[in-house]
């Protein structure tokens, strides 16, 4: 894939920041499932976490194909924390929709001085579905939220970016502080994996929220929500890629019988194999990050229509098949990749991005809805 | 396959103390990075299962490989760890049952549960890379001395007694019995595993750890079956795993509803478990009739029909815990009550030499491969 120049320094920074300040803590991380404090400013100051936040708001400005280099180097190294960085890349998104909370927000993310996370889902159902409850209730000029978010990416966020419904079913989200009388929040204890992800609960009990902190949106815009399909996708990739750099490592290094792992023909294929499909979900993730770009940069709704295909089709087929891939480097690792949380961690990971953003079901629904195949 | 009334009546007492002992204590499993309960591993001696196929006049139940998986299939259902556990002691006691020196010392207290017993095989270097091995044993008065590394060893935390795979000065293969207490031997393992929590894997090290002449096994002994039986039973794990998750998401179709609709009426999802069935089914079905082909003693067909299993299962396994983990969605990745299975399986494929290992293996017993 062929970068800019500028692109091309954005991923020098990426990686050196992965391997210089995750690499040294990432055994902790796993250890703990803790993400030390100082991580997220260290993103900041060398602008990861405005990345795609407009210069007016201290940003950078920068679009899909920047935020998928970054997520794809950090996720080599520590996939939890690549989530971690998504959650403030996605919601900086969906809270440009809304210029005044922007305006207050945004340049703190942008300075690190605030870390935001998306609380979306209920415990037992997701958005659209029937099951799920209203949260928004009015109250003067105030909202009342009350209702549990589960699968909440970074319970330590600052600021909570709270998506809900009110009793008539509009769609609304909410920038909730942390700190506010009501919330709660507390990390799943013992997860597969994504550690440092910081993902679990948050309660909210009768949370008074002025209405300048609450804004409509269009629901479409958090269901189907394309940019995190690639962030998802994009952040598979890099896991797997840090997965297949072990796994090379290993059988190059490895003799049997005094002779290297990789004379022998089924390995040097297999090998292959699992690198062909790398390159072709990379390829495709990148080429969803381009349409993205283009859409942004022209509004043109045939585009748009192309980008929503890829971006659902990628989100797709991208998890399942690295999981595959996952899972073949596990073999060929041996009972090391088993005994060794450095090895088995990608593939613990990997069964999150199958999960994490819907299941591969979810988005073949949204496909087919996509080329015309309604259920109605 | 149709079961005997014995067998079901074995399947029972198995069924029961799964569901009855092992699954309120499930945490003691899964979330234990060192050796399951000592009192359930006891268990599995005082129901009978370790000796189960031990002959009766060794204080064994004289059966055969088809009660052994059954066995190993209820366990698993609950916990794979413990059907990884037996897997370690039950088929290897057959031929060791046969040594008297054996019988007299060690035998009554692995079948009473009372010792827990594992092997030692996996050089740093590799498992099957038995060229590359170091010489592990020398000779001194009246026995060996054992120095050396053994890595992924199934129960190192918990075991009691340990046969260890090692080269003698003349490169010739030994199994050397080392007591769990023998002094300069460490196997102390908390390693993190993926998955198998509760079996207290992990490496193993022996430094002049003095083995008497008496206690070592010629490597003959057992050598007939080799890891056909072992192969089997690591896929009957994979099995119970891939159901012991099924149910769990059965019962979730049940309870859940997604818009006022029943899930179990959403034909995306009862279809989809419906798919998961089927597989588990087919495995199923091959795994049994492997254990026909053990009761009638037709070992070409048992043994064909293992290593198609231990090939086979691994991946299917796979594919059914995390088909039906997704749809538990984000709890189940976060609770490891129903994520346990699928990285539980994930060992099967790799367990007592991987998927790729087997399918060589296979090449030469169906006669694809010619004997270099």
């Amino acid at each position: 894939m062929i970068l800019t120049d500028e692109q091309q320094l954005l991923r020098e920074a990426a990686h050196e920041f992965a391997e210089q300040e995750l690499r040294s803590r990432d055994a902790d991380i796993m250890e703990t499932g803790k993400l030390p404090g100082e991580l997220f400013s260290r993103a900041a100051e060398i602008g990861l976490t405005g990345l795609c936040i407009p210069e007016e708001f201290g940003g950078t400005g920068m679009g899909a194909v920047e935020s998928a280099i970054v997520l794809e180097e950090v996720a080599k190294v520590t996939p939890g924390f690549a989530q971690v960085l998504q959650q403030s890349l996605v919601s900086s998104l969906l809270l440009l929709k809304t210029p005044e909370l922007a305006a207050e927000l945004l340049p703190r993310v942008a300075d690190g001085s605030l870390q935001m996370a998306l609380a979306i889902e209920e415990p037992t159902a997701m958005p659209g579905q029937r099951e799920y409850r209203p949260l928004f209730s009015h109250d003067g000029d105030d909202y009342v939220l009350d209702g549990e978010r589960a699968n909440v990416v970074n319970v330590d966020a600052d600021l909570l970016v709270v998506y809900g419904i009110d009793a008539q079913g509009a769609s609304l989200i909410a920038a909730v502080d942390a700190g506010a009388a009501g919330v709660s929040a507390r990390a799943d204890a013992n997860p597969l994996g994504l550690a440092g992800n910081r993902g679990g609960t948050v309660t909210l009990r009768q949370v008074r929220v002025p209405a300048t902190r609450v804004a409509a949106v269009d629901a479409k815009d958090v269901l189907n929500d394309y940019a995190a399909c690639l962030a998802t996708a994009i952040q598979a990739v890099g896991c797997t890629e840090g997965f297949f750099a072990k796994t090379m490592e290993f059988c190059t290094n490895r003799t049997h019988a005094g002779e290297k792992l990789t004379e022998q023909t089924a390995v040097r294929t297999r090998i292959a194999d699992l690198q062909s499909k790398i390159v072709l979900c990379r390829t495709m993730a990148f080429s969803c990050a381009r349409l993205q770009d283009e859409y942004a940069a022209t509004d043109d709704p045939a585009i748009f229509e192309e980008w929503a295909l890829v971006a659902e089709s990628t989100k797709a087929c991208v998890g399942e098949l690295l999981f595959d891939v996952q899972y073949e480097c596990m073999k060929l690792n041996g009972g090391m990749s088993y005994h060794e949380p450095i090895y088995w961690r990608f593939m613990a990971d990997g069964v999150g991005y199958c999960i994490d953003g819907g299941t591969r079901e979810h988005h073949l629904a949204a496909i087919a809805e996509l080329i015309g195949l309604s259920s109605e | 396959m149709r079961f005997t009334e014995e067998q079901e009546q074995l399947r029972e007492v198995a069924r029961d103390f799964a569901e009855n002992e092992m699954r309120p204590r499930i945490r003691e499993f899964v979330e234990n990075e060192g050796f399951m309960p000592r009192d359930l591993y006891k268990r599995l001696g005082e129901l009978g299962f370790c000796g189960i196929m031990v002959p009766e006049e060794y204080g064994g139940a004289g059966k055969g490989m088809t009660e052994l998986i059954i066995i190993t299939e209820e366990l698993s259902k609950v916990a794979p760890t413990m059907g990884l556990a037996l897997m370690c002691v039950a088929p290897s006691m057959v031929p060791m049952s046969e040594l008297p020196a054996f019988r007299e010392n060690f035998l009554p207290g692995i079948l009473s549960g009372d010792v827990v017993f594992d092997g030692a095989v996996t050089d740093p270097s590799g498992h099957t890379n038995i060229p590359e091995w170091p010489i592990m044993a020398t000779t001194v008065e009246g026995g060996y001395l054992l120095n050396g590394t053994k890595q992924f060893v199934t129960c190192a935390a918990g075991v009691n007694l340990q046969e260890v795979y090692a080269l003698d000065e003349n490169r010739d293969m030994k199994r050397f019995l080392v007591q769990g207490d023998a002094e300069g031997f460490n196997h102390n393992a908390h390693e993190i595993k993926f998955g198998m929590k509760g079996s207290g894997g992990g490496t193993c090290t022996y430094q002049d750890v003095f083995v008497p002449k008496d206690w070592t096994i010629p490597t003959e002994v057992g050598g007939g079956v080799g890891y056909n039986w072992i192969w089997l039973q690591c896929a009957t794990i994979g099995l119970g795993a891939m159901e012991g998750l099924f149910e769990k998401t059965a019962d979730l179709l049940k309870s859940r509803t997604v818009n006022g609709v029943p899930l179990s009426q959403v034909q995306a999802v009862y279809e989809s478990l419906a798919l998961q069935y089927a597989k588990l089914q087919t495995c199923r079905s091959l795994v049994y009739d492997a254990c026909e082909a053990y009761a009638v003693d037709d070992l070409d067909d048992a043994f064909m029909k293992s290593q198609v299993a231990k090939i086979v299962l691994p991946g299917v396994a796979l594919e059914v815990t995390k088909e039906c983990l997704k749809l538990f969605g984000g709890r189940g990745y976060a609770d490891v009550e129903t994520y346990h299975y699928l990285a539980d399986a994930v060992s099967t494929a790799i367990m007592d030499l991987t998927t790729e290992y087997v399918e060589e293996e296979l090449a030469s017993t169906i006669g694809l491969r010619k004997a270099e």
